[in-house]
C-alpha cells in the first residue's frame, strides 16, 4: 500500500511538472465599430457644430489597448443624422490632434452643421460603414428647464441679504413636474467669471462656488438625478474673498456676472456617463462592467445634452465690499 | 361480539407479555470526559443498535427484557463489551467511558463507522472528522474550510479564499453554524482561512443539500459546526505556532463541568503576501472561543448546559491616508441546555445572539464609512421523540430575530442607508421511519409562521429523504425539499476579492430565493473499510437576488430577481483503515443563471474536478499526506477587442468628441474558460513525547510542482496573474 501510493504519487507529480498551459483571454471579433456622438444644444439658438467619430474595434498584443499606434478611425463612411425627420449628411473633416502620444497630428471625423436641436427633438443617425456594416442609434433631447429660485436678487447676486427664516441657502429648483423625465443627470456649475489687471492685459479667471463646506473642504454640486441644488450663501462670501486670496492688490480684479449652468443629459448620455464613471451604484463595485451603448451594429454612444445658462448679474455694492472693482 | 372481545384479551395478554424495555447512556471518552457522537451502540447478537447524537447520547427502544452484552465501538477507541439487563417497560441507563487507542486518536474525535441501524436517511450529511482537517496540507494553518472543498461539489473559485460554493450555488447559500448561532461572516481576511479554530472543534456536519426540516434560512448547504466541551478530568493546555498566527487553548475541569478556552492571533503577515502575489498584506485578526458545560446532577441528572461565546476580529490597516482601512467582527454568545426526559424524549433549547459588524474607512477621502451591522437574536426548541418501533420525531419551533443595517456612499458622494427588521418563526416536525430493516424514510415539513422579508418565501417547505438498502453492501438513497433564503450579501459576483460584503433582508421590492433540491444516490459498501457513494442531484433555484446589470443610474434598482440552476454527478470512493485515510472524489457539475432572459454561467461554475487525498500513518510518531487537485479553469468573460472612448465630462467642461481613452470590449460574460487548475500539496509531521508532554513539528509545502494556475489577467499589463505558487511552511504544536 505504501508503495503504490508512493508510486502513484510519483506519477501525478511527473506528469504534472512543467505544465503550464499558453491561455490568451481575447476571442478578438473583427467587423466590429465605435460610434460616437453627443449632440449639444443650449438655451441659445442657432447654427451649431455636431461632430462624430467613428472608429474601428481594434487589436493589439497582449491586454493594453495603450500600445496601439495604428488609428483605428473609419474613413470613407457615409452618416447621416436626423433631426425631427430632417436629415443631414455629415461630412469627412480633419482637425489637430491635441495628443499624439499614440497616434498622428491629425484626427478624422465627421462633421456637420445644424441649427440647434430645440427641446425634445428627435435625433437619429445612421452610419453606413464602406464595408456595408450599418451602426444606427436614436434619442431626443431634454427639455429646456425653467429655474426657481427662493431669493431674488433685484439688485444683483449678494450673500447679504435678509434670510428667510429657516432658509439659510439659496435654492434652486429645475423639476419641471409636467411631465418627469426619470434618470437625466444634471450637472450644475454656479461660477464667477473674472479678469485680472495685469500691466495692459486682461487675464480672464473662473471661481467655481461650492455648494457648501465638510470642514474647510469645498465641496462642490453632485452629478445626480436631482432637480434641485442648494447652495450656501457663505460660500459666495468664500469664493469671493478665493478669487484673490493671497493678492493683496485687489482692485486689478473685476467682476459683474455670475453664471449657472445646469446640463441635463439624455438618458442614453445619463447612462454612458454612469458606466464610464464607475457607475452610480449604490453598494456595489463591478468588474468586467462594459460601457452602455445604444448603438446597433457596433458600440458607442449617440446622446444629446442640453446646456441651460443662466447670467445673474453681481451686485455692484456686495463686489465692491471684497476691494475689487465692479465692471 | 365475543368473539371480538376474547380476540381483544389476548392481543392485550400478548403486547403485555412482549412490552419491551429501553436502554440508553452517554458514551464519553475516558480520558477527557468529551461526548463522542456518532458512536455506534449494539446489542450483541440482535439487531437492536443506534447511533449517539452529538452530545454522545444513544437510546435503544423496544428491546425484549433480558439480559444482553452492549458493545461500543469508535474509531480510535477500544471496542467495549458492557453486559445490561433491560426489564419490561424500564429504561435501563448505561453510561460508558471509552479508552482511546492511543493518545492521539483524541484528535480523531467524531469519527463514526457505519451505523449498525439504518439511519441512512442521514446519506445527505458528511461527517467531517478533525483527522479529515488536519490530513488536508494546510499552508500555514489548518484549515475547515480547505477540508469541505475537498468533497465533490463543493468548489472554490481560487487558491486565496476559502469560501466555498456547494453545487453551484453561491457562497452566500451556505449556513455557518456555531453551536446552533449564525456566523454571518465565517472567513478572516480576504477569506484565506475560516474563523474557527479547527482545534475547538468536536463534530461537523456538513449537508450539500437535502438537508432535514431542522434546518432553514440557506438554500445550498448547512455547516453545523460544535465546539469541544473541555477536558472534564484534567486541566490541560495547547500551544501551537505556525508562519501565520499563533494560538493556545486551556481547557480542564469544574465542578460538575468543564470548561475550553481557545484562541488565536495572527502575527506573520509575509505569508500573506505570498496568498495576494506578493502584495502588501497589512492584515491582522484573532478569534476567541470560550465554551463551559455544565451538568448538575444536583439539580437534574438528566440536564447539560453549554454556555458559548466566540469573537473575531479582523484588520486590514494600511497606514496609509489614501487608503482604505477594513474591520470586521463576529460576536457570539449563547446557552444550549440538553435534556433527556423520562420518556423517550430529547431536547436541546437554545438561545443566542451573533453580532456582525464590517466597516470601511476611507480615511484621508471626503466619503463617510460603509458600514454594515447585522443583529441577529435565535431561540430554538428542538425536540427527539424516540418510539418502540424505532421511529424518530423530530419537531421544534425556531425563532430569529434579525436587524440589519447598511450605510454606504457611492463615488458620488451619495448618502445612502438601508435599516430593516425582520422576524422569523418557524416550525418543523421531521418524522423518521427506522421500523423497516432495509427502509429508512424521512418525512417532513418546515412551516414559516412569519417571514423575514416584506414579501415572503412559500409558507411550508416539505422535505424527503429515502434510503434503501437493496443488498447488505449496497444501497439506494434520493432527497426532494424545497428551501427559501431571505437574506443575502451584497457581493458582486465579479469581484475576485472582497473583503466588504454586507448581509442585508431581501429588499421589498423582490421576492425571496427559494431552491428546490432533488438527489437520487447509491453507495456500495465494498469492504468495511471501503466505499464508493455516487449522487446526482438537480438544483432549480427561483427569485436569486442579484446585481441588476442594467443599473446605471441611481434610480435604477441595485438587484433583480433571476433564475438559477445546477445539477450534476458526484462520485467519492473512501478508504478508511486505522493507518490509512485515502479519498478520490469527482464531480461534474452545470451551474447557470438566467437574467432578465440571458443565461450566463456564475464563475463558480466549475464542470469537472477531481481530487485525490492520501493521509498515513507512517510509524514512529510520523504522519503524511498528499492531496492533489485537477478542475476545469473557471470560467471568464473574454475580451473581443478595444475601442477609443471619448471621454465625456460635462464637469471638466468636455462636452464634445475630445479626448479619448482606450478600454475593453467584452464578449459574452464567463463564455470561456482558463486553462485547466491543478495542484499537489504534501505535508508530514512527527510527535514526540516528552515527559508527559507531547510535541508536534509540522511542514507543509503548497503547490509541491509550483503550478502557475492564472487568477486573472492584469487588464493593464496583460499579464497573467497566478493563484498561490511553491509555498513552503512549519508548525509547532505543544500539548502539555
Amino acid at each position: 500500500m505504501r508503495r503504490g501510493g508512493t508510486i502513484a504519487a510519483a506519477v501525478i507529480l511527473l506528469l504534472a511538472v512543467g505544465c503550464e498551459q499558453p491561455f490568451s483571454p481575447k476571442r478578438f471579433v473583427g467587423d466590429q465599430y465605435a460610434l460616437q456622438c453627443f449632440i449639444g444644444t443650449q438655451s441659445a439658438k442657432g447654427p451649431t457644430s455636431q461632430s462624430v467619430l467613428l472608429g474601428r474595434v481594434y487589436d493589439v498584443d497582449g491586454l493594453d489597448p495603450a500600445v496601439n499606434t495604428e488609428d483605428p478611425a473609419v474613413r470613407g463612411a457615409e452618416i447621416s443624422l436626423s433631426i425631427n425627420g430632417t436629415v443631414k449628411t455629415m461630412k469627412e473633416a480633419t482637425r489637430t490632434r491635441s495628443d499624439t502620444s499614440r497616434y498622428g497630428p491629425v484626427e478624422h471625423y465627421y462633421t456637420t452643421s445644424i441649427t440647434s436641436p430645440a427641446q425634445r427633438e428627435q435625433l437619429s443617425i445612421v452610419a453606413k460603414m464602406p464595408d456595408g456594416h450599418v451602426l444606427s442609434a436614436q434619442t431626443r433631447v431634454p427639455r429646456e428647464r425653467s429655474i426657481v429660485s427662493n431669493y431674488e436678487f433685484p439688485q444683483g447676486l449678494t450673500a447679504r441679504i435678509t434670510r428667510q427664516p429657516g432658509e439659510p441657502d439659496w435654492n434652486l429648483t429645475w423639476e419641471d413636474d409636467k411631465e418627469p423625465e426619470e434618470g437625466h443627470l444634471f450637472i450644475v456649475q454656479l461660477r464667477i467669471d473674472y479678469t485680472k489687471q495685469e500691466g495692459s492685459n486682461e487675464i480672464p479667471g473662473v471661481m467655481v462656488v461650492p455648494v457648501t463646506y465638510a470642514g474647510s473642504q469645498p465641496v462642490y454640486p453632485p452629478i445626480s438625478t436631482r432637480t434641485s441644488c442648494p447652495i450656501e450663501f457663505r460660500c459666495l462670501d468664500s469664493a469671493m474673498v478665493s478669487i484673490a486670496a493671497g493678492d493683496s492688490d485687489k482692485a486689478a480684479y473685476s467682476m459683474h456676472m455670475a453664471t449657472l449652468e445646469i446640463l441635463e443629459l439624455d438618458l442614453p448620455l445619463s447612462k454612458y456617463f454612469s458606466s464610464t464613471r464607475g457607475s452610480l451604484d449604490q453598494f456595489s463595485i463591478r468588474v468586467n462592467q462594459a460601457a452602455y451603448t445604444n448603438v446597433s451594429g457596433g458600440v458607442g454612444v449617440f446622446g444629446s445634452y442640453f446646456l441651460n445658462r443662466l447670467y445673474y448679474p453681481l451686485n455692484s455694492i456686495y463686489v465692491k465690499s471684497f476691494g475689487y472693482r465692479f465692471r | 361480539m365475543l368473539l371480538g372481545a376474547a380476540s381483544t384479551t389476548v392481543l392485550s395478554q400478548a403486547s403485555s407479555r412482549l412490552s419491551p424495555g429501553r436502554v440508553r447512556g452517554t458514551i464519553t471518552d475516558s480520558t477527557t470526559g468529551q461526548p463522542l457522537a456518532y458512536t455506534n451502540v449494539l446489542l450483541k447478537g440482535t439487531q437492536f443498535g443506534g447511533v449517539t447524537n452529538s452530545e454522545g447520547f444513544y437510546h435503544i427502544a423496544a428491546v425484549p427484557p433480558g439480559n444482553y452484552v452492549l458493545v461500543i465501538s469508535h474509531l480510535g477507541y477500544e471496542t467495549r463489551s458492557v453486559p445490561v439487563s433491560v426489564w419490561e417497560d424500564l429504561i435501563t441507563t448505561a453510561d460508558v467511558l471509552l479508552i482511546p487507542t492511543e493518545i492521539k486518536a483524541q484528535e480523531m474525535i467524531v469519527q463514526g463507522e457505519r451505523p449498525r441501524h439504518l439511519d441512512d436517511s442521514n446519506l445527505k450529511m458528511a461527517k467531517i472528522t478533525a483527522q479529515e482537517v488536519s490530513m488536508v496540507p494546510a499552508g500555514a494553518e489548518a484549515d475547515i474550510f480547505r477540508t469541505l472543498q475537498t468533497s465533490p461539489g463543493v468548489g472554490a473559485t481560487s487558491d486565496v479564499s476559502a469560501r466555498y460554493y456547494v453545487r453551484g450555488g453561491a457562497s452566500d447559500q451556505n449556513l455557518v453554524l456555531l453551536n446552533g448561532a449564525t456566523v454571518y461572516s465565517p472567513f478572516h481576511t480576504l477569506g484565506i482561512f475560516s474563523v474557527v479554530d479547527p482545534e475547538a472543534v468536536s463534530l461537523l456536519e456538513f449537508y450539500k443539500g437535502g438537508f432535514p426540516p431542522s434546518y432553514g434560512g440557506r438554500l445550498s448547504s448547512i455547516l453545523n459546526i460544535v465546539t469541544r466541551d473541555g477536558n472534564r478530568n484534567k486541566l490541560e493546555g495547547i500551544a501551537s505556532a505556525s508562519l501565520l498566527s499563533g494560538k493556545a487553548a486551556v481547557e480542564g475541569p469544574i465542578p460538575d463541568g468543564s470548561f475550553l478556552v481557545t484562541g488565536r492571533k495572527s502575527w506573520y503577515s509575509d505569508i500573506m503576501k505570498k496568498y495576494l502575489g506578493n502584495q502588501d498584506a497589512p492584515f491582522d485578526f484573532y478569534d476567541l472561543t470560550w465554551k463551559l458545560s455544565y451538568a448538575p446532577p444536583a439539580i437534574d441528572k438528566n440536564s447539560k448546559f453549554a454556555f458559548h461565546g466566540f469573537l473575531s476580529g479582523d484588520q486590514v490597516l494600511h497606514h496609509d491616508p489614501s487608503q482604505e482601512d477594513y474591520l470586521i467582527h463576529n460576536t457570539i454568545v449563547g446557552m444550549n441546555w440538553h435534556k433527556i426526559w423520562s420518556n423517550p424524549l430529547y431536547s436541546m433549547v437554545s438561545v443566542s445572539y451573533s453580532g456582525f459588524d464590517a466597516e470601511v474607512r476611507p480615511n484621508e477621502s471626503a466619503a463617510k464609512p460603509r458600514k454594515n451591522r447585522v443583529t441577529d437574536v435565535t431561540a430554538n426548541w428542538d425536540f427527539t421523540y424516540l418510539y418502540d418501533t424505532r421511529d424518530e420525531l423530530n419537531f421544534g419551533l425556531q425563532s430569529q430575530f434579525i436587524g440589519t443595517s447598511l450605510a454606504l456612499e457611492n463615488v458620488y458622494g451619495n448618502r445612502f442607508s438601508f435599516d430593516q427588521r425582520g422576524v422569523d418563526v418557524s416550525a418543523y416536525a421531521d418524522y423518521r421511519f427506522y421500523r423497516w430493516d432495509r427502509v429508512s424514510l424521512s418525512v417532513g415539513i418546515r412551516f414559516k409562521w412569519v417571514a423575514i422579508s416584506e414579501i415572503r418565501p412559500i409558507l411550508f417547505e416539505p422535505r424527503f429523504s429515502l434510503t434503501w438498502k437493496a443488498l447488505p453492501w449496497f444501497s439506494l438513497n434520493g432527497a426532494a425539499g424545497i428551501y427559501s433564503q431571505e437574506m443575502l450579501t451584497l457581493a458582486d459576483e465579479g469581484e475576485l476579492i472582497s473583503i466588504f460584503e454586507p448581509w442585508i433582508i431581501v429588499p421589498d421590492y423582490l421576492n425571496s430565493a427559494l431552491a428546490y433540491h432533488l438527489s437520487v444516490g447509491a453507495k456500495l459498501d465494498w469492504l468495511n473499510i471501503l466505499s464508493t457513494e455516487i449522487e446526482a442531484y438537480y438544483k432549480p433555484i427561483s427569485n436569486l437576488a442579484v446585481s441588476n446589470p442594467n443599473k446605471y443610474l441611481p434610480t435604477d434598482r441595485d438587484l433583480i430577481n433571476a433564475d438559477g440552476l445546477s445539477y450534476g454527478l458526484e462520485v467519492l470512493t473512501q478508504y478508511q483503515s486505522v493507518e490509512t485515510f485515502a479519498r478520490l472524489s469527482y464531480a461534474l457539475s452545470w451551474a447557470s443563471t438566467t437574467i432578465l432572459g440571458q443565461t450566463v454561467i456564475p464563475r463558480y461554475d466549475v464542470r469537472h474536478a477531481l481530487g485525490i487525498l492520501v493521509g498515513r500513518d507512517l510509524g514512529g510518531g510520523w504522519e503524511g499526506s498528499v492531496s492533489w487537485t485537477l478542475r476545469s479553469g473557471m470560467p471568464l468573460t473574454p475580451v473581443i477587442g478595444f475601442y477609443d472612448q471619448v471621454q465625456f465630462d460635462p464637469a471638466q467642461g468636455v462636452y464634445d468628441t475630445g479626448p479619448q481613452t482606450p478600454v475593453t470590449v467584452w464578449g459574452a460574460h464567463n463564455s470561456i474558460r482558463l486553462p485547466l487548475y491543478h495542484r499537489m500539496d504534501v505535508s508530514v509531521s512527527r510527535e514526540f513525547r516528552l515527559a508527559g508532554t507531547s510535541l508536534k513539528l509540522g511542514a507543509s509545502i503548497l503547490n509541491l510542482y509550483d503550478q502557475k494556475n492564472i487568477f486573472y489577467f492584469d487588464r493593464v499589463t496583460g499579464k497573467p496573474v497566478y493563484m498561490l505558487r511553491f509555498l513552503p511552511s512549519i508548525s509547532v504544536r505543544v500539548q502539555l
